[in-house]
């Protein structure tokens, strides 16, 4: 039925439509056009050469891939054998069904992937996404200037000490700004830096009956703090920069400290660039979060089989060494934050200087429901109705760093938007 | 004129520099677009190299290795070109017995028409993609994305083909058909030459609006019938610095309308007047 | 009657199209908007698929008036920049339309330099101009303001002269990513995409207008501003009113620019405030879309009925 209507329309105006192959000879992918991904497409070359599997990449920016994807898994349309998703939704969309449980063979070495990373791609304990590579958050900052100006930034240093470092080192008149944080709204983007921000303060997005908590005196604090630090010393137009926008920044020399995702480190072609671990604000909880570019199987999916495989390769330890050993490439761009024997390659030791302090920083985090913060999730909260929340939150915040609303005006209306979108959903 | 004073040619220049200026200062974003497109990402962000700098093709080639431009490009020329002639062999015969039979709904079908053209595409996104996916199972075919060009398309093709029909008079097809000159020579001999300048250019313009569009030709396909507006989807804001990238995948993705546009200018300004002279 | 057989039976294909196309996804967008409809939930498994038990009359409709963000500020907004962009290309429309239709050395070649953004992509145009051109540091409204805070700073150091530059404060770069300004950065790129547009139509027109009747009235002393006013404006009145009834068609629903440059910080408008309930709530997403169309028909009749109906006499 299907091609026989698909082929008389095509004859109807004259269009020879390619017929889908059946089968597993053919996998469709969708990626976020990030760096590592687009190298996949590349390495995976050899893949197609050894299985005779040919793959379809749909590359995508972040925020139409994250739509498209939604709604094509969500109503089982069945356009993609393998997608790109991150730790938001890969415990929620396993819990509902739409992805398969993931299973390997003994060579693949599950146990190898590092804790949190397996903690935060899982639902009860069963892994419904292979993370492909992953990060967290450190500061990366210009030792050349902080030496200049005389002051530290230490592993896990208060954010007062922070926060006058980026004082020290603030020179708008010589085009350098103190600090460069993320400002753009998108849950995403401003809404994950406040929040690990708030995660140190002691703030928490829900209590346990899920009720949000953003009129609470910690966000209010730390909300007051990330406004301060950034407008006085932060670029102008910072409530428009995310890390594409900053990395140019930094690159550029125009950034004295920068607070983001590990992943950045391998970007940088600044001299004199140092890590330390994120803040805190004197609780145990620090200021890093959690990421994971992962790879799942939509619910489903006739070539759930051979898409499994191609995971599996994609994810393990050759394909990092794959990558190492590619002419096109080399050590410096293996995808990292994945697996524990990555970082005891002697090769990628030598090719990267962020590896340990990246390592450290995913290691100290910890996705999992605590008492403190009743969800899973760290710069997030693995809830369908996050992105929403989310993304009103980050609007609001955006708008109290431009000048456009006091912080406690802007917290009060991205609780009120919470509030209503919990109550829509039937939390109570 | 038969006497041009001082002041006056002085004025004549003053336009004519003005014209210059501004022309230049429209074109300009589209020139700086294409100048970046030949510095690397690095360079692109430099004031430094602001217009001194080392020209690449890295950009070029990088989007043609590891994006697949050609499928994107042949892709936009197969749906842009096919969704026009079908909007056309749709629209003629309509706008036709519009102009030439009027009835006294002619003109309420007419704003009705137009009106579809402002639904919102977003309020009917989510209906769309699932009765292509999953009733239809037309989603990401060509033929989804030329009927849907089509009928975005239909309302202005109908519109500006109404208004030229409407322009030829009567009277000569009235003489035709005194003259016992049949339908089809009516068509052939008397209409089609007359109607040519305005067909050209509503084909002209349909095109352009098609290859444009950027909401359904994203959110309908996923590889098979992608056009060069999801390319750009996928490299707007790729992670790392991308302003060189970005501009030689945005230049080759309006390259080709921009220099039909060009050659057609002619064709454009004589033909787009959507009724507007009398 | 048999007379009618013919224009009716070649109209039908294009009403036809055009009817399912209106009412075969509105129909089902006004089934959801009535019906409890999310992607995923926890609590309410129940909700996520389409189905008549998950009635809910117009709730759908009070939450997203009363309860959700925003909803006031898209529907003003939408206002404020479509009618922006109007006022903005027809006046800058109407003057470069009068510049180049004068005879000049090079004519063709300005005519195509200006009508060239016209051909743009959208979303390409908003790119382009939001990062490279209008990025407070890294593009050329930064690194112009960077220059000219260089000029000054120089200057400071000249004897006289330096007294009165050293008054001159630090000029801070204008931002429009994501900020309450972000609305002016859509009106300046759709702007600059749509005055070739109106300088297309009013060219057209201006050079059908009746030379004799212009000559005759030089001849009979008529200023250049009362030729304007008494000849020139009643002949471009149609034109004018194409161009207004062409771009609202357009801009009512712009999505591509809004999303790249405001990510619905202090601008979004109501095919946006769609795309954020899409992400899990189709009922709310579905009962805007209705107010959407609702909103596009009340501008649909003002213009269509008061403008394009005489239009096409």
């Amino acid at each position: 039925m299907k091609s026989v209507f698909k082929t008389a329309l095509a004859l109807a105006v004259g269009v020879a439509t390619a017929t889908t192959a059946s089968a597993a000879d053919e996998l469709t992918i969708a990626i976020v056009n990030n760096g590592h991904m687009i190298n996949m497409q590349k390495v995976a070359e050899a893949y197609t050469a050894d299985t005779g599997v040919k793959l379809n990449w749909v590359s995508l920016e972040e925020g139409v891939l994250r739509e498209q994807v939604t709604s094509d898994t969500a109503t089982g349309g069945g356009q993609y054998d393998i997608i790109n998703i991150g730790m938001q939704e890969a415990p929620i969309w396993g819990a509902a069904g739409w992805i398969e449980p993931l299973t390997f063979g003994d060579d693949y070495d599950v146990e190898d992937i590092l804790p949190a990373m397996r903690a935060g791609l899982s639902h009860e304990g069963t892994l419904y996404a292979a993370p492909f590579y992953g990060e967290s958050s450190m500061v990366m900052y210009r030792k050349d200037l902080t030496d200049a100006a005389g002051v530290t930034i230490a592993d896990n240093d208060t954010w007062e000490n922070v926060k006058a470092a980026a004082a020290a080192i603030h020179k708008p008149e010589d085009g350098v700004y103190g600090a460069c944080l993320r400002g753009k709204p998108g849950w995403g983007d401003n809404g994950a830096f406040i929040t690990t921000v708030a995660n140190s303060f002691g703030a928490a997005w829900f209590d346990k009956d899920m009720r949000p908590q953003l009129d609470s005196p910690e966000w209010n604090a730390a909300v007051n703090f990330y406004v301060d630090l950034l407008s006085s010393y932060g670029p102008p137009g910072s409530e428009g920069n995310s890390f594409n926008e900053i990395l140019a920044l930094y690159n550029e020399g125009k950034c004295g400290l920068w607070i983001d995702a590990t992943i950045a480190a391998s970007f940088l072609e600044v001299d004199g660039v140092a890590y330390a671990q994120s803040p805190n604000a004197g609780n145990p909880v620090g200021a890093n979060w959690l990421w994971a570019w992962a790879m799942a199987v939509p619910a489903g999916s006739p070539n759930a089989e051979a898409s499994m495989k191609f995971i599996e390769w994609a994810t393990s330890k050759e394909y990092v060494q794959a990558v190492g050993n590619h002419p096109d490439f080399g050590w410096g761009s293996v995808p990292t934050g994945q697996r524990a024997s990555t970082y005891a390659i002697p090769e990628f030791q030598a090719a990267a200087a962020f590896a340990e302090a990246e390592m450290a920083a995913i290691n100290s985090a910890a996705p999992e429901a605590t008492e403190l913060k009743p969800y899973q999730g760290v710069q997030f909260v693995a809830i369908p109705e996050f992105p929403e929340i989310g993304g009103a939150f980050g609007q609001e915040m955006a708008a109290a760093l431009s000048g456009a609303k006091s912080v406690e005006e802007a917290l009060a209306a991205a609780q009120k938007a919470a509030d209503s979108i919990m109550k829509e959903a039937g939390y109570y | 004129m038969a006497t041009v004073s001082q002041t006056s040619r002085f004025g004549n220049m003053f336009w004519t520099i003005l014209a210059w200026v501004i022309a230049l200062l429209f074109f300009f974003p589209i020139f700086w677009m294409i100048f970046t497109s030949f510095k690397t990402d690095a360079d692109a962000v430099k004031p430094e190299f602001l217009f001194s700098f080392t020209p690449t093709l890295e950009n070029y080639v990088n989007m043609t290795e590891n994006y697949d431009y050609w499928r994107f490009a042949i892709n936009s020329v197969i749906t842009s070109t096919f969704a026009t002639l079908l909007a056309l062999v749709v629209g003629i015969p309509a706008a036709y017995a519009m102009a030439f039979d009027p009835s006294r709904h002619t003109k309420d079908i007419l704003v009705w028409m137009l009106s579809t053209k402002m639904l919102p595409a977003a309020a009917v996104l989510y209906p769309m993609t699932f009765l292509t996916k999953n009733f239809l199972d037309i989603f990401d075919t060509h033929f989804l994305v030329i009927v849907v060009l089509c009928l975005i398309n239909l309302p202005i093709v109908i519109w500006m083909l109404f208004t030229y029909f409407k322009e030829i008079p009567k009277e000569i097809i009235e003489a035709g058909k005194m003259d016992g000159v049949t339908t089809w020579g009516e068509i052939k001999d008397i209409l089609i030459p007359l109607a040519w300048g305005g067909v050209a250019s509503t084909a002209l313009l349909t095109f352009i609006f098609c290859w444009n569009e950027a909401y359904w030709t994203v959110r309908l396909t996923t590889t098979e019938a992608a056009t060069l507006s999801k390319l750009i989807e996928g490299n707007r804001a790729p992670e790392g610095l991308f302003f060189g990238r970005l501009s030689a995948v945005s230049t080759a993705a309006v390259g080709p309308i921009v220099v039909l546009g060009w050659f057609c200018q002619k064709q454009l300004v004589r033909g787009l007047t959507f009724g507007a002279v009398k | 009657m048999a007379k009618r057989t013919l224009p009716r039976l070649l109209q039908t294909p294009a009403v036809v199209l055009l009817l399912l196309w209106m009412l075969v996804p509105l129909s089902m967008t006004l089934f959801f908007s009535f019906i409890r409809y999310v992607l995923n939930s926890f609590n309410r498994p129940e909700w996520t698929s389409p189905s008549l038990s998950n009635w809910r009359g117009f709730g759908n409709y009070e939450y997203v008036l009363f309860n959700a963000k925003d909803f006031w500020f898209a529907v003003q907004n939408s206002l404020f920049i479509v009618v922006s962009i109007l006022l903005l290309t027809v006046v800058l429309g109407l003057a470069l339309a009068m510049l180049v239709n004068r005879s000049f050395p090079g004519r063709g070649i300005v005519r195509v330099l200006l009508i060239s953004p016209f051909f743009v992509m959208p979303a390409v145009n908003a790119v382009l101009w939001i990062n490279m051109i209008l990025d407070p540091v890294l593009g050329l409204n930064g690194i112009a303001v960077a220059g000219i805070n260089e000029i000054v700073n120089g200057l400071k150091d000249f004897p006289v002269l330096g007294a009165f530059f050293s008054l001159w404060p630090e000029i801070v770069p204008m931002s429009f990513r994501a900020t309450q300004t972000s609305a002016y950065a859509v009106i300046i790129m759709v702007t600059w995409q749509w005055t070739p547009f109106a300088v297309l139509i009013f060219m057209t027109s201006l050079q059908s207008e009746d030379e004799s009747q212009k000559e005759a009235a030089i001849l009979d002393g008529a200023t250049a501003w009362s030729r304007f006013r008494n000849l020139t404006v009643p002949h471009l009145a149609r034109p004018i009113a194409i161009v207004v009834m062409i771009q609202s068609i357009f801009h009512l629903s712009l999505y591509a620019e809004i999303e790249i440059v405001s990510r619905g910080n202090g601008n979004k408008n109501l095919p946006y405030l769609i795309g954020e309930f899409t992400s899990n709530n189709i009922g709310a997403a579905s009962a805007t879309g209705i107010f959407a169309v609702i909103l596009a028909n009340i501008v649909a009749i003002f213009l269509l009925r008061m403008v394009g109906k005489n239009m096409m006499d």
